[in-house]
C-alpha cells in the first residue's frame, strides 16, 4: 500500500491517512485479514506524530474498516462486516444521490436516469 | 506512568517569572514545547533538570524532586550553550562517561558518531553549534534514555541536519516507553512530529494539549465583530481586527451556531499572543 | 566520580605542555642552585604553585563551557561536582610530594625530606582551602582576583610591619619544626571542612 501525505493539501493529516487506507481497502488493494502497519511504525515513515496516526486508525475502527486487536496491531475488516457494509451503503447512496441531482440539472427525467444507471451497470459487467 | 508532570511550578527573576506553569507528558509520545524566545521555555526545562530553585511540583518519570539525580541515568538532554570543556575529544568524552552513565554503551557512542559526521579526535573547541549540539544527541542515546529534555535542539542547524535529527527522534520513539520534550521558538517542521503541544508565553502556559484535539477545542471565526458581542464571556480568546473584519480564537464548546473556520496551531498561538480581548 | 577526574586530568593533559615546561624549569634550577634550603623551598613553591594552578584551570575550561549545567543534566550531584574538585587538588598535591621526595633522593638530601615534604602537603592543601570556596561562590574570573590577594597579603603584611620598624621574633627552631610536623594535618582538616563550605554555597548556586 502507498501512503503519500501533504502539509500543502486543505485536508489535515489523520483524514489525509484515512482517506488513503479506506480507498485502499474498498478497492481490494488490502485484503480482509491483512495487518495495518503499526502506529509507531507509519509515523516513523512518514515522520508524523503517534497520536496523529492513531486518530486515523480510531476512526477506521469506528467505521468498521479494521478491527483493533489489542497488543497485536489493527487488521482489516471482511467487508461481510456489518458496519463496512452500511459504510459502504452510504457512500453509494450519497454518491448516486449527487449523481442523480447533476442529471436533473442537466434536465434528464426519471426514465432517463434509470436508462443510464442501466448502461452503466450493463458497462461495469455486474 | 508519565514522563513529565509539572504542577503549579513558579519561579521568580527580577523581571521574569513563570507563573504556576503544569503540564503533563504522558509516556511513549512527543511533546512540542514552544514560545517565543525569553517566554521561559529554558527556565522550565532548567527547573524539571533541577538546575533552579523552584516552588511548586515535579516529578520526571515517576520520580519526585529529591531523587532527581538517580533518575537522570535514563533522561537524555540537550541543552544550549552547556557542553564539555573545550580541550577534550568525543573519544575523551567517551571513556569519562563510561564513568558517569551505568549504563553508558561505547560502542552505541562511536556508532552515533560515525552516524552524524563527528571525528572522534577533534577537539571540542573546533565544533560548530551544530556539531556540538549533535555531540549532546549522541551522549543522550548512548545510555539507556527513557526520556529526551532538548532545549532547542534544531534551531542553527542547515535542513539536512534537522531531518536527520528528526529521524533520530522518531527512531527513539519506537519504543512506547520512550518520551521527548523538545523545546522551539519556531514550529516548522517540528510541528508534524509532536503528539502534544505546550505553549507557553510570558512565563504562562496559555495552551497544553494533543495536537489533534486543537481543532476540536477552538475555531477561528472571521467576519464581523457585532456576531461575536453575543457569546458568553471567556468564549473568545483572542482577536485581531483589520480593515475588512476580525479574526478570533473561540472556544468551540461555547461558540454556539457561530460558524468556524479550524484552528490551525500557527494561528492559534498568534492570536493568543496578539489576543488584546 | 572517576569520570569526573578523568575528565579533569584529560583536560589537565590536553594542555600538559605548560605544565612540563613550569616542572623542567623548576628541576632544572634545582640542580643548579647551590645552597640546599633555597633549593628544596623553590621545589615546595613549585608544588604549592601547581597545586593551585592546575585545578584552578580545570574550574576556569568547566566554567567556560557551562560543563557544571551540562554536568547536573547527567547522574552526578552538586556534591560530587564540588568534591572531585578536592579530590583532584589533593592528587596533584600527593603526586608533587611524591615527586618532591623522588628529586631530594636523587640529590642526597632524603634526611630532611619527611619535614619538608609534610610542609609542602600542609600548605597546599592549606591555599586550596582558602582558594575553592572563593571559586565556587565568585567565579574564576573574580576568583583570581580573591587567589592574588590572598598570595600577596602575608607579603605586603611583612613588608609594612617591617617598614614599621616591627620586627617578628622567629620562634626557635624547636618550634619550627613542631609546626611543620602540625601543618599536615592542619592543612587536611582545613582542607575537609573548605569541602562542606563549598558543598553549602553549591546547594545555593543556580545554573
Amino acid at each position: 500500500m502507498k501512503l503519500s501525505i501533504s502539509s500543502a493539501a486543505k485536508a489535515p493529516i489523520y483524514q489525509q491517512i484515512k482517506e488513503q487506507i479506506q480507498a485502499a481497502i474498498l478497492s481490494g488493494e488490502l485484503q480482509p485479514g491483512e495487518a495495518l502497519p503499526s502506529l509507531r511504525t507509519l509515523a516513523k515513515e512518514l515522520r508524523i506524530s503517534v497520536l496523529t496516526v492513531t486518530r486515523a486508525y480510531t476512526e477506521l475502527e469506528q467505521e468498521g474498516f479494521v478491527a483493533n486487536v489489542q497488543g497485536k496491531g489493527c487488521f482489516v475488516q471482511g467487508r461481510e462486516n456489518a458496519l463496512l457494509r452500511e459504510q459502504l451503503l452510504r457512500r453509494a447512496e450519497s454518491l448516486l444521490g449527487e449523481g442523480a441531482a447533476l442529471a436533473r440539472q442537466a434536465g434528464l427525467s426519471s426514465a432517463e436516469i434509470h436508462a443510464m444507471l442501466t448502461t452503466l451497470l450493463q458497462e461495469e459487467g455486474v | 506512568m508519565n514522563a513529565l508532570e509539572l504542577n503549579r511550578v513558579c519561579k521568580q527573576y527580577d523581571t521574569f517569572a513563570l507563573d504556576q506553569v503544569s503540564f503533563t507528558l504522558p509516556r511513549g509520545y512527543i511533546m512540542g514545547f514552544i514560545g517565543e524566545n525569553g517566554a521561559g521555555k529554558t527556565t522550565t526545562i532548567k527547573a524539571i533538570l533541577g538546575l533552579v530553585h523552584y516552588e511548586g511540583d515535579i516529578s520526571v518519570l515517576g520520580c519526585p524532586q529529591e531523587e532527581i539525580t538517580a533518575v537522570k541515568e535514563q533522561v537524555g538532554v540537550v541543552l544550549e550553550e552547556a557542553t564539555f570543556p573545550e580541550l577534550l575529544n568525543a573519544r575523551d568524552i567517551n571513556s569519562i562517561l563510561s564513568g558517569v552513565y551505568k549504563t553508558w554503551d561505547a560502542g552505541r557512542f562511536t556508532s552515533l558518531l560515525q552516524r552524524f559526521a563527528l571525528e572522534e579526535k577533534k577537539r571540542i573547541k573546533d565544533y560548530s553549534r551544530g556539531m556540538k549540539m549533535k555531540l549532546a544527541l549522541a551522549v543522550a542515546l548512548a545510555h539507556d534514555s527513557q526520556l529526551l529534555i532538548l532545549d532547542e535542539p534544531t534551531s542553527g542547524l542547515d535542513p539536512v541536519v534537522r531531518e536527520e535529527v528528526l529521524d533520530m527522534l522518531l527512531e527513539f520513539i519506537q519504543n512506547p516507553n520512550h518520551s521527548i520534550l523538545i523545546s522551539s521558538h519556531i514550529l516548522s517542521d517540528l510541528e508534524r512530529i509532536c503528539d502534544y503541544i505546550t505553549f507557553i508565553h510570558q512565563g504562562r502556559i496559555l495552551l497544553s494539549l494533543p495536537k489533534e484535539e486543537l481543532n476540536q477545542t477552538y475555531g477561528i471565526y472571521q467576519g464581523n465583530e457585532e456576531a461575536l458581542q453575543r457569546l458568553p464571556k471567556g468564549a473568545i480568546l483572542g482577536l485581531r481586527r483589520g480593515q475588512f473584519g476580525c479574526q478570533a480564537l473561540v472556544l468551540r464548546e461555547a461558540a454556539g451556531n457561530l460558524s468556524l473556520e479550524p484552528a490551525e496551531l500557527e494561528e492559534t498561538m498568534v492570536l493568543m499572543i496578539k489576543g488584546g480581548k | 566520580m572517576w569520570g569526573l577526574l578523568r575528565k579533569d586530568l584529560k583536560s589537565l593533559a590536553a594542555q600538559g605542555r605548560v605544565t612540563a615546561i613550569v616542572a623542567i624549569f623548576y628541576v632544572i634550577l634545582f640542580f643548579l642552585s647551590e645552597g640546599e634550603d633555597s633549593a628544596a623551598s623553590m621545589l615546595t613553591a613549585m608544588v604549592v604553585l601547581l597545586t593551585i594552578l592546575l585545578p584552578v584551570t580545570a574550574v576556569s575550561y568547566d566554567e567556560r563551557a557551562n560543563w557544571d549545567r551540562y554536568a547536573l543534566t547527567m547522574p552526578i550531584s552538586q556534591n560530587m561536582l564540588v568534591w572531585s574538585k578536592y579530590l583532584l587538588s589533593a592528587g596533584v598535591a600527593l603526586a608533587g610530594c611524591l615527586f618532591l621526595l623522588l628529586l631530594l633522593l636523587l640529590r642526597g638530601q632524603g634526611a630532611e625530606a619527611a619535614l619538608l615534604l609534610g610542609g609542602t602537603l600542609g600548605i597546599s592543601l592549606f591555599f586550596s582551602a582558602l582558594l575553592y570556596p572563593l571559586f565556587f561562590k565568585l567565579g574564576v574570573e573574580k576568583g583570581r582576583y580573591a587567589m592574588l590577594a590572598i598570595c600577596l597579603l602575608p607579603s605586603v603584611l611583612l613588608l609594612v610591619l617591617s617598614r614599621m620598624d616591627i620586627h617578628l621574633s622567629l620562634p626557635d627552631g624547636f618550634w619550627v619544626e613542631n609546626l611543620l610536623l602540625l601543618l599536615p594535618g592542619a592543612g587536611l582538616l582545613l582542607f575537609f571542612l573548605s569541602g562542606l563550605l563549598s558543598c553549602r554555597i553549591y546547594k545555593k548556586k543556580e545554573f
